[in-house]
């Protein structure tokens, strides 16, 4: 069989007919059905609404993304500005109790 | 006088269903069951509606909890019913139970009247809408569950992205991507078997 020339919307159009037409065309459910639906949800029992602590931690999580962002560049330029292990700190730490000072100095090296 | 004639709201029979109360649930399925049937029989093939409109209904009632009623009950109950019947397809593709038949002749014949002027007469005989059905049951057989769900959506029901995003659980992105993608796979399946 030969094509003929393809014409998107017109196969669109009867797809989209043929879908639509599913949703009124098919078979009615049993008269068994809501007694069915009602047998299996007795079968679960009753529910209880319970705190998921999981979940509310979650929803928070995703707001708090750019605060803890902001927060984490402002320390690191922050420790890069004032040297975190300035030589100037130690050493006067270390003048003032030379004993440690020599501790940390053997394990130094 | 009038608020005891007056049925109960949905937001009365959830907090009453989370009070212990299971039968209160009956409500909200004789509520709602038209509108998941209507969803269900779009999306899964008839024989299988009834037992998938079940399971639309015990997911809804074991996921109570979790509703928070931002969207109101139809419309998280619908979602509900969209991923019930992607996981149904899901299941079934991966067990590929499904029969992979070929297009007969007279399946062809339709899709080339379709193409041709002939298809608004088309339309209106039965026989032909049996060919319809089975024509595009035949193409969304081919193609995964993904695939399947983003096109019933996007494509025939004409759901914006974002909608189709909202019911399934993924970004809009990716149901741009995938819808697009769909389209080109269904087109080609169809325009091939007609060259056949």
């Amino acid at each position: 069989m030969k094509s003929s020339k393809w014409d998107d919307i017109k196969v669109k159009q009867a797809l989209k007919a043929v879908y639509n037409a599913k949703e009124n065309n098919g078979p009615e459910v049993s008269e068994q059905f809501e007694a069915q639906v009602m047998r299996r949800v007795r079968a679960l029992g009753p529910i209880y609404f319970s705190p998921d602590y999981f979940s509310l931690f979650e929803q928070y999580f995703w707001r708090l993304v750019p605060v803890t962002a902001a927060l984490i560049i402002v320390l690191v330029a922050w420790t890069i500005q004032f040297d975190f292990t300035s030589e100037f700190d130690l050493a006067t730490i270390f003048m003032n109790n030379p004993i440690s000072f020599d501790l940390i100095q053997q394990l130094l090296i | 006088m009038r608020e005891n004639h007056s049925k109960p709201s949905d937001d009365e029979i959830i907090r009453r269903i989370l009070d212990g109360d299971v039968n209160a649930f009956e409500h909200l399925l004789l509520k709602y069951q038209e509108q998941v049937l209507k969803i269900v029989r779009k999306h899964i093939p008839y024989g299988q509606v009834e037992e998938t409109a079940q399971d639309v209904f015990v997911r809804a009632y074991q996921s109570l909890p979790t509703f928070k009623g931002k969207s109101g009950f139809l419309q998280w109950l619908s979602v509900i019913a969209v991923r019930t019947c992607y996981d149904f397809w899901r299941k079934r593709y991966r067990t590929r139970e499904f029969a992979m038949s070929t297009l007969t002749e007279k399946h062809q014949d339709w899709l080339e009247k379709i193409i041709s002027d002939q298809s608004s007469r088309l339309f209106n005989e039965q026989s032909s809408q049996k060919e319809a059905r089975e024509v595009l049951s035949w193409a969304l057989d081919r193609l995964s569950a993904e695939d399947r769900m983003v096109l019933e959506l996007v494509y025939l029901e004409g759901l914006s992205g974002k909608e189709a995003a909202e019911f399934l659980g993924w970004s809009i992105a990716n149901v741009k991507i995938r819808s697009h993608r769909s389209r080109k796979k269904l087109r080609k399946l169809l325009e091939k078997s007609i060259e056949t």
